[in-house]
């Protein structure tokens, strides 16, 4: 590989590791796992070089490649017993507020759900752009995000 | 609400170290030893391989090549991994299938005799046990009884209840020490407890993972652990088992290190897995870390599956082994431990250790199609393993993704050769559950509606489907309750697939060539997936069914008049609801207290609340 490969490496590294790792660890409740995805989005995009008309394009490619490592992880690693997330998670943080109450709700919703919630919530795509990084419709969508509010309400608002 | 989630995640980053390893693999410097090494690779391993098994056959352990130096197992690895870089290079990551072959068998040695445990001898027990798998083999647990006290352990506390009815009281709640991290299993065993932990180390910047096991005397009277010893174990915890004395524990050990600079030697104790009594901690020797010539590759980095057999009693490491690739799951019979693994191609690799004597040699191992669901996927039945698998493709071609999926049964005999075999079993949906039994199988696949297929297996060579019950919902946790009987505790469902519910179901397996549901009870409006089989407390002698939904609910199964009857539903504070009968009464803790219920009157005759 040349040169031009460490750039574009380190500007993707910089870009979208901690974007890909969050999907990849909200959908898996793992860290471990969420690491191996990390690595095989990367190494799979260094790989296949795919080209892009504009950001928004290559950030899709890369959710939607993330979304799909992490369903072949789940159907294979689905019933492995994992730590409870918070621990895995918030094990390695500092404590603060009610941080980890949010983040277990989230993660406690079915795995559309949550995966929805948090596209749309964190990395603010539109629901148009999450149908397609899901491979799902975009009223499916919709009322995956509504029942994942409505669920989140229950939980976290006494 | 989101802006909580929003600065919640925010705060989480991915890991640093796999950030750099990440510009590693794209810069690709070659590291001094590997470069000079890589064009000689393939004649190197060649060689090295054949000077292993030539060393091994002399020394009788096994015939699997060992390795004969760090430097060959890493190079071991660095090769292959190199090839795995040039298939994911080559279109899908996962899931093309590669024709029909059933893959290589390997086999070293004959399959070892017994050992000479006395199941039989206990005697009968008034209390709970945790439901193992296979008869004489011990599982782990939340919680664990003899009858007099109760033992809980949660993250960082391991409670001992006292069990007395209404008497019932709370004896200790004892910090496990700082470095152990969380704790969620245990075992019970003759006045010891086994405590597993998961701890993570940040040396620098490698993110470390360690299983520990905190092994306490407990006293007789008053049920107090005082702490024995510990054994610590590196890698990310994945399942363990007890048979007789021994404790085997297996853990997944990562041992990625980049690829290094220009010049940079790796220091072995970085990639290579430790085990440790004590303060004391040693790495795996190369002839104890086995060369698996088709490393399985469900993951990119250097990963080791360590298999360690400690003995409680002696308070001793027996044997420490190590597979280069990880594992996803584990099976044990009275005799074998069997590891399943990964392989490319929607495959899985079984690894056989003999689980007897003071060392865990690997026997044997091959490669079937699909993989595994859990535990119950893999049955040892006179030698031969039976394994239920579910095969899924899914492929990308440019945006348009495919997929299929079927569902395959396996009988291998001695020599893990293929004896049998029933492929693409209900197409286009995968297995929920599995139960082996004798000579039968029991299988629930789902999309739709819940096949339950009965398998006869008492022909190896010839398995054939006797029965396709087809029901709503699906059972994710199938149990033998008594002759004939079977109970399925899942999801419930609508004609058209949509999940409603949780539900127990009842189903007459007495003519496997007609299975038939009894009757099902729906148990709970919330649908989730049981992913724990041991959260539920199932006991046919006492006629008692424990199921922790929406706080706890104790049924019973009539067999007269052949319905699920709700014996009490109580309503409990925290998480991790697990109950247990001792004597009289049945005992069901969270991590906020425990409750006794009187299992004549079905009332709550005490109650402890952690949180006053």
């Amino acid at each position: 590989m040349q040169a031009n490969n460490r750039y574009e490496a380190e500007r993707l590294v910089e870009e979208y590791a901690d974007m890909i790792y969050r999907l990849a660890l909200i959908r898996t409740k793992s860290p471990h796992d969420a690491e191996d995805i990390m690595q095989e989005v990367f190494l799979r995009y260094l790989k296949a070089h795919p080209v892009f008309e504009s950001s928004e394009h290559e950030k899709a490619w890369l959710i939607r490649v993330t979304v799909n490592r992490a369903n072949s992880f789940l159907s294979s690693a689905w019933n492995r017993r994992t730590l409870p997330f918070d621990e895995a998670v918030l094990g390695e943080l500092p404590e603060e507020e009610d941080g980890s109450a949010v983040l277990n709700a989230v993660a406690s919703l079915p795995l559309a759900m949550r995966t929805a919630i948090h596209l749309h919530y964190f990395e603010q795509m539109t629901v148009k752009e999450i149908s397609s990084a899901m491979g799902k419709s975009e009223s499916a969508v919709k009322s995956l995000l509504f029942r994942g509010r409505q669920c989140l309400k229950e939980l976290l608002e006494p | 609400m989101m802006e909580r989630y929003q600065k919640a995640m925010g705060r989480i980053h991915a890991p640093a170290d796999t950030k750099k390893k990440l510009l590693g693999s794209a810069a690709r410097p070659r590291r001094s030893r590997a470069a000079k090494l890589l064009p000689v690779a393939a004649c190197l391993l060649v060689l090295v391989a054949s000077c292993a098994v030539w060393v091994l056959t002399e020394t009788g352990a096994s015939l699997l090549p060992v390795g004969s130096s760090y430097d060959e197992i890493y190079d071991t690895w660095y090769a292959q991994r190199e090839d795995r870089l040039s298939i994911l290079g080559g279109g899908g990551i996962a899931g093309e299938g590669d024709g029909d072959t059933y893959g290589d068998t390997t086999i070293m040695g004959g399959v070892s005799s017994s050992p000479s445990f006395d199941y039989s001898a206990s005697d009968p027990k008034d209390y709970y046990e945790t439901h193992s798998q296979t008869e004489g083999v011990k599982e782990s647990d939340r919680q664990k009884t003899n009858g007099k006290f109760l033992w809980r352990i949660d993250g960082k506390t391991l409670y001992t209840y006292r069990l007395a009815g209404e008497d019932s009281e709370l004896v200790s709640d004892l910090p496990l020490p700082e470095e152990a991290g969380f704790g969620s299993e245990m075992f019970l065993l003759e006045g010891r407890l086994a405590v597993i932990t998961r701890c993570y180390k940040v040396p620098g910047l490698r993110f470390k993972a360690y299983t520990r096991v905190y092994l306490y005397d407990l006293d007789a009277a008053t049920g107090i652990p005082v702490l024995a010893e510990v054994f610590t174990q590196s890698g990310y915890y994945q399942d363990s088992r007890i048979l007789g004395d021994t404790l085997y524990i297996v853990t997944d050990h990562n041992g990625y290190v980049g690829v290094p600079e220009e010049g940079e030697e790796i220091p072995p104790e970085t990639y290579i897995p430790t085990v440790g009594k004590g303060a004391t901690e040693r790495a795996l020797k190369p002839e104890e870390i086995y060369l698996t010539r088709d490393i399985p590759m469900g993951r990119v980095g250097l990963w080791f599956s360590v298999v360690s057999a400690i003995d409680l009693k002696g308070k001793e490491i027996l044997s420490a082994r190590a597979i280069l690739g990880s594992s996803y799951t584990l099976y044990a019979s009275t005799e074998n431990l069997y590891l399943f693994a990964h392989a490319d191609g929607t495959k899985t690799k079984v690894f056989r250790f003999a689980m007897a004597g003071e060392d865990t040699a690997l026997t044997g191992s091959c490669q079937v199609k699909g993989t595994l669901l859990n535990q119950f996927a893999a049955d040892e039945q006179d030698g031969c393993l039976r394994l239920a698998t579910s095969v899924s493709r899914s492929i990308w071609i440019h945006e348009e993704h495919f997929s299929g999926q079927f569902n395959c049964v396996y009988v291998l005999d001695e020599d893990l050769q293929i004896r049998g075999a029933l492929e693409k079993i209900q197409p286009e949906e995968r297995i929920y559950s599995v139960r082996f039994s004798g000579d039968l199988c029991y299988l629930v696949t789902f999309q739709q509606i819940d096949p339950l297929f009965a398998i006869d297996l008492s022909d190896p060579s010839e398995p054939k489907i006797l029965s396709e019950l087809k029901v709503t919902g699906f059972s994710s946790y199938l149990y033998e309750y008594g002759e004939g009987l079977l109970l399925g505790f899942g999801v419930e469902g609508t004609e058209n697939g949509s999940l409603t519910g949780q539900k127990l179901s009842m189903f007459d397996a007495s003519d496997p060539e007609a299975v038939t549901e009894i009757t099902s009870l729906k148990v709970s409006d919330d649908w989730g997936i049981l992913y724990d089989h041991k959260k539920l407390m199932i006991s046919e002698e006492q006629g008692l069914i424990g199921i922790p939904l929406d706080g706890y609910q104790l049924y019973t199964y009539d067999r007269e008049a052949k319905e699920f009857v709700l014996l009490g539903h109580y309503e409990l504070l925290g998480n991790d609801v697990r109950g247990l009968y001792a004597g009289k009464y049945c005992y069901v803790t969270s991590t906020m207290g425990l409750i006794a219920i009187d299992l004549e009157s079905y009332e709550v005759v005490a109650e402890i609340d952690l949180t006053v």
